[in-house]
This record gives C-alpha cells, structure tokens and sequence, in this order.
C-alpha cells in the first residue's frame, strides 16, 4: 500500500498536535491529510496527544484549586502594597544615595562588625575580670582538702535543689550557650556562609536582641 | 544544532537581551498596550494612575503566572511570591519593556527567571538540610507538594497519586526541558514564543519538547 510507507513518526504527529511552526504548511498539510485517510495514523495520533491533553487539563486545574479567586485576590493587594511601600519608601528618605549604593547587607555587615568588636572586649574583659578574682581567691583562701576528702552522698535523678549536679549543668549550659553566642558575634567564617544563608532571620534579630540590652 | 544562544543558561539571559531580529510575534494584544500606558504614565510622573492601571494588567496575567509558578516550583507560597516579585519587577524596569514585543512574552521571561533561581536556591538549602537519596532535592519538592483536593478520599487519593507521579517525572527533566515543556504544553505558547522567552533558537526549543514528551511517555507508561 502507497500510504504505509508514508505514516509519519511519533515525533511528526506530536508536532502537529503542538501546532510545529517550523514544519512548512505543506508538510503539515500532507500529514493533516494523512490522518484523515490513515486509521492506524489517526489511532496512533490518538494515543499520543490524548494523555497529553488530559496532563495539560489535569496541570491548569490542579494549579487552579491552589490559586483560588481569594488567593489571586490577595495576591494583586500585596503587589500594589509593596508597589507603595516603595513609592513611600522612596519619598520618605529621598536622601541617603550613598546608603542606598550600600544597601542593607553592608549595612548590616558594618553593624556585625561594631558588635562583634563590642563582643570581643566585652569577652576580654570578663576574662581580665575572671583571672584577677581567682588570683585573689588564691590569696586569700588555702585549697580545701575538705571538699576532697568529703563522702560522695548519691544524687537521685529527680534532685533539681541546689545540688552540685545541677549547679555544674547550670555552667555547663551557660558556657555553650556563651559560646554560641560568641561564634554568632564573630564575622562569617566562608565555610558557615551557606548556614548563615538559611538563618537569614536568626542572626540579626539575635545580634539586635542583645545590642538592646 | 544547539547554537551559542541555546547553550546559555536562562537564568543568565537578561531580560533585555533579545534576538536582534524579532520574530514576527503577534502584535499588541491588550496587556502591551497597558504595559505602553503604565510606562507612559510613569515617565510623566503620574504613580498614581500608573499603579491603577498596572493593577489592571496584573488581573490579566495573575492567574496565568501563578500556573507557570506554580508547576515551576510545586509550592503555593513560593510560587505566590514569585508571581509578586515578578510584577514587582515589571514595575520596576518597565522602562526598558520595548513596545513592539508581547508584554506576555517579556513578562513570562521575568516570572521564569525568578522562578529558576528560586529553584536554585532552594536545592542549595535542600544539600545543606537534609540530603535526599531517594530523589533530588528538586524532584522531592515537586513530588510531596501536591494539594489534596476531589471529591471523595479515594477519588482525591487516586488523584494525588497520579498528581505525584506526574509531578516527579516532570521534576526529573532537564531544567531546560521543563521549562520549555511547561511553557509550550501547560501554558500553549509556540515554539516562537518560548524562543523568545528563552533565548533559544526555535529548533533547539522543539528539540527539547519532544525529548520532554518522550522521556516523560517513559517514565510515565499507562500514566501519559
Ligand atoms: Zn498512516
């Protein structure tokens, strides 16, 4: 038979169905023909492009039940919000080009800088401070083989008074939690960048919290 | 034949880079001619009247961004923003929209860059978190955000399944093939207008359709 030499390929036929512009109109022509004539073509034809539609129904829908009229709504009020936001924004502080070059990160990256440079001698004080005390307790107070010689009484786990176990705890918290806030204070190290990236909130509001104090 | 144009990536083509000689695209449709006028009102310093009429163009275009957006990135959220922060942009730079071209065609340019680079940073969070070896960070997020919706539970589960699984096969595309199967299959532009779009030559735009549709028949079988 003449025809059967002539199907077209799968990609042919999905060419049509995508309305190919490249393909000259004669060729499309000769392939619209095709089909008409050719049952094994049209079926084919068929069971291609159906699935496909039925994606495309099933795609436009399925986004459709997320944006809801409400949801679109919303949507337009928050762009013509921001769209004033910055038209405010921009008659409001009309001024500071130089800050505005900068931008907030720099802005910020400064900020980081004073406090952690308040953080470093605030660390380096507390630290001149902790040796000169010890040094006087070392004056003023012998060791006590008291306390190491003292029975060792059993703590119950439930304890939560004045125990020693808690009182350790308690530091043991405290240094972590100073050295987390020293690590938060110091400029990004490269290779925290990316963490820094996910937590874009936490630092700064951290860092504001305590410059408030 | 890939050329120098199809080898760049989308995000890096900028919105103002264009083919020099412009396809014969359809000619002012109703969103160019108020992008023209919000454009317009805006050089002669008339914000006002500039938002009111950009909010008429946004009621045109929202429902189809936030199609594209929304099967771009598989969340509700991350999607509304871009859509957003798209016509922020378009506000923004509408100075440099030329009239002679679709606003629909340079506006899907900016919605699809922000979208890819919101992918991006999403996968570079994704390695960081929690690593995924079933999938890639990509393709999880496409998979798992699918909204449960039908009638029935068994209805709405069938439908979430099947859902699911379209959505990961379409996540397992090539960037490139998504995106030029999304625009030409889920929002019917012509392979023309995704040239433009994209920055690709039109042979390389149908090229990567068709190898969309058949990767997707392989991994989808009785399900495309
Ligand atoms: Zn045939």
């Amino acid at each position: 038979m003449k025809m059967d030499r002539f199907h077209p390929a799968d990609d042919r036929l999905i060419a049509v169905y995508f309305g190919d512009e490249e393909a000259s109109e004669g060729d499309r022509r000769t392939v619209r023909q095709h089909l008409h004539g050719c049952e094994t073509c049209t079926w084919r034809y068929t069971e291609l492009t159906a699935p496909l539609e039925r994606l495309r129904r099933d795609a436009a829908s399925e986004a459709d039940e997320v944006f809801t009229a409400a949801r679109l709504d919303a949507q337009c009020t928050k762009i013509l919000d921001r769209l004033e936001d910055r038209a405010h924004a921009s008659r409001v502080v009309p001024f500071p080009s130089a800050s505005t070059r900068l931008g907030r990160p720099v802005i910020h990256r400064l900020a980081m800088r004073w406090v952690a440079a308040a953080a470093a001698a605030c660390l380096l004080l507390g630290f001149m401070a902790g040796r000169m005390l010890e040094f006087g307790k070392m004056r003023t107070v012998p060791t006590a083989p008291v306390a190491r010689t003292a029975p060792i009484t059993p703590v119950s786990p439930g304890l939560v008074s004045d125990s020693p176990v808690v009182s350790d705890s308690n530091e043991a918290d405290e240094a972590t939690i100073n050295e987390i806030e020293a690590a938060m204070q110091t400029r990004r190290i490269p290779a925290l960048a990316v963490l820094d990236e996910m937590t874009p909130h936490l630092r700064p509001e951290a860092v504001m919290a305590r410059s408030m104090r | 034949m890939p050329t120098a144009s199809a080898d760049r990536g989308l995000s890096d083509v900028p919105e103002e880079t264009l083919p020099v000689s412009l396809p014969d695209l359809p000619r002012p449709d109703d969103e160019s001619r108020l992008a023209a006028e919000v454009k317009r009102l805006i050089r002669e310093g008339n914000l006002p009247a500039a938002r009111d009429r950009f909010s008429a163009l946004v009621r045109r275009q929202q429902r189809r961004a936030s199609r594209i957006a929304y099967h771009f990135l598989r969340d509700a959220a991350d999607a509304d923003e871009a859509v957003q922060d798209a016509f922020i942009k378009v506000f923004s730079h509408i100075d440099s929209f030329r009239d002679e071209l679709p606003f629909e065609v340079w506006f899907t340019r900016i919605l699809i860059n922000g979208c890819l680079d919101r992918q991006k940073a999403r996968r570079r969070r994704a390695r960081w978190i929690i690593s995924a070896p079933e999938a890639e960070p990509g393709e999880r997020a496409w998979a798992e955000s699918v909204p449960s919706t039908g009638p029935s539970p068994e209805e709405a589960l069938l439908l979430r399944e099947r859902r699911a699984q379209i959505a990961s096969a379409v996540g397992k595309l090539p960037e490139r093939q998504r995106t030029i199967f999304l625009l030409c299959h889920y929002e019917g532009c012509s392979s023309r207008e995704v040239s433009t779009i994209t920055g690709l030559n039109e042979s390389t735009v149908r090229v990567h359709l068709f190898r969309a549709v058949r990767k997707l028949r392989s991994l989808l079988g009785g399900n495309l």
